[in-house]
């Protein structure tokens, strides 16, 4: 993942978005970092993040874009509507789509998996990647409404064939082209495996690990990189932009937007917005339903 | 090999755009860039599959189609898919950026 600085020059907010932007200059705490005769005052926003002038005047348009999706869902709730049909005409979460439909797996299909123990390289690596995989499909599965369900029963399967779950999980050296990698719904069913290379287990690992298992797992539901919306960083990789459709606003904090152009998180958390936009495709949680029989 | 059901944007692309698959065929830089992401193979049956779009995986057609999206960019910094972008004419050129681009 490039890491890149950018310059970054937001064009003037809109004026609820000023509000917004005053509102949170006057509620956020200030921390100066200080490098030799340089000192930089930063926002410190969500706990852990620190942004400078120009990065929060984004985050407030952000935030106003936000509170405007929530204020409609109400409306739309008050109305009756559901909470899955995709808006156009929004820009960002960036879904999958095929013949002008969202891809997505089909309802009430359980997402299973196992952990091909054999592909790891010691018993360490292979008992991370499971923990990971368990808090990253926990983080999904309270996100939207999706089940994983991991078949540790298969994990001692020889070879790397997939032995009767949805996907695998798997060490493979890339060489450390990517830390990680994955699929989406649509992609052939022998491409369904999620890729471990070792430079994840690196002690010196720049990103969350849990983080960058959350990021595969929201390709493997149907979501593209956040960064190739238009408003991010000229210096985030591009892709093709073909069958894709916008869920939601562009949110330079989502777990499935690189770190690039000083944009983006190293924590890889589940935002907000890839709520909002995660429920459009798999509705909430199964988790906030009581369900009567 | 994938069955009709199965097939990609980008084979779907590359199909309905014979000359830009030619231009595939005839291309000197994409053996250069297949050997850069090329995943390893457990065994010879098996598809040679590529890292493309960064930490996602494809086949030779949608490794072409994504790089030659990427090196449509005159600011990107992946030289190589720029070069790939350059290599086709100035007609296909125009058609990558407004097919895949927008």
């Amino acid at each position: 993942m490039p890491d890149d600085t950018t310059s970054t020059s937001p064009s003037a907010a809109a004026p609820a978005a000023q509000d917004m932007l005053s509102s949170l200059k006057s509620s956020l705490k200030k921390i100066t970092i200080e490098d030799g005769d340089v000192a930089e005052e930063l926002y410190r926003v969500e706990g852990d993040l620190l942004l400078d002038e120009d990065q929060l005047e984004i985050y407030a348009q952000q935030r106003e874009a936000l509170e405007k999706e929530r204020s409609l869902q109400k409306e739309r709730a008050a109305l009756g509507a559901g909470d899955v049909a995709p808006q156009e005409g929004r820009s960002s979460l960036v879904g999958v789509t095929s013949n002008g439909k969202l891809v997505r797996w089909k309802p009430g299909l359980v997402l299973t998996y196992c952990v091909l123990k054999n592909t790891f390289s010691s018993t360490e690596r292979y008992e991370k990647a499971v923990a990971g995989m368990k808090q990253a499909t926990w983080a999904w599965e309270n996100t939207c409404g999706i089940t994983f369900q991991h078949k540790s029963e298969l994990d001692n399967s020889n070879g790397t064939a997939n032995p009767g779950t949805l996907f695998t999980v798997r060490e493979i050296d890339a060489g450390g082209q990517f830390i990680a990698a994955a699929f989406f719904p649509n992609d052939p069913k022998n491409r369904r495996r999620v890729l471990i290379d070792p430079s994840y287990f690196d002690q010196n690992l720049s990103f969350d690990p849990v983080g960058v298992l959350r990021h595969e797992l929201g390709h493997v539901l149907g979501f593209r990189h956040e960064h190739i919306r238009s408003q991010a960083p000229p210096q985030c990789p591009d892709e093709t932009m073909a069958d894709t459709l916008d869920l939601t606003q562009y949110d330079p904090q989502s777990v499935m937007h690189y770190f690039c152009g000083n944009v983006g998180s190293r924590t890889l958390a589940i935002t907000d917005i890839d709520r909002i936009g995660s429920q459009k495709l798999y509705g909430m949680p199964f988790s906030s339903f009581n369900y009567v029989e | 090999m994938a069955d009709e059901s199965e097939k990609t944007y980008a084979s779907n692309f590359l199909d309905k755009h014979p000359a830009l698959r030619e231009a595939m065929a005839r291309s000197k830089r994409l053996d250069e860039l297949e050997k850069k992401v090329a995943l390893p193979k457990d065994d010879e049956s098996e598809e040679q599959l590529y890292i493309v779009r960064g930490d996602t995986v494809g086949d030779e057609d949608e490794l072409y189609v994504d790089a030659l999206a990427r090196g449509s960019n005159p600011e990107t910094k992946d030289a190589l898919a720029r070069e790939l972008f350059l290599e086709t004419d100035p007609a296909l050129q125009a058609l990558i950026i407004d097919e895949l681009k927008k």
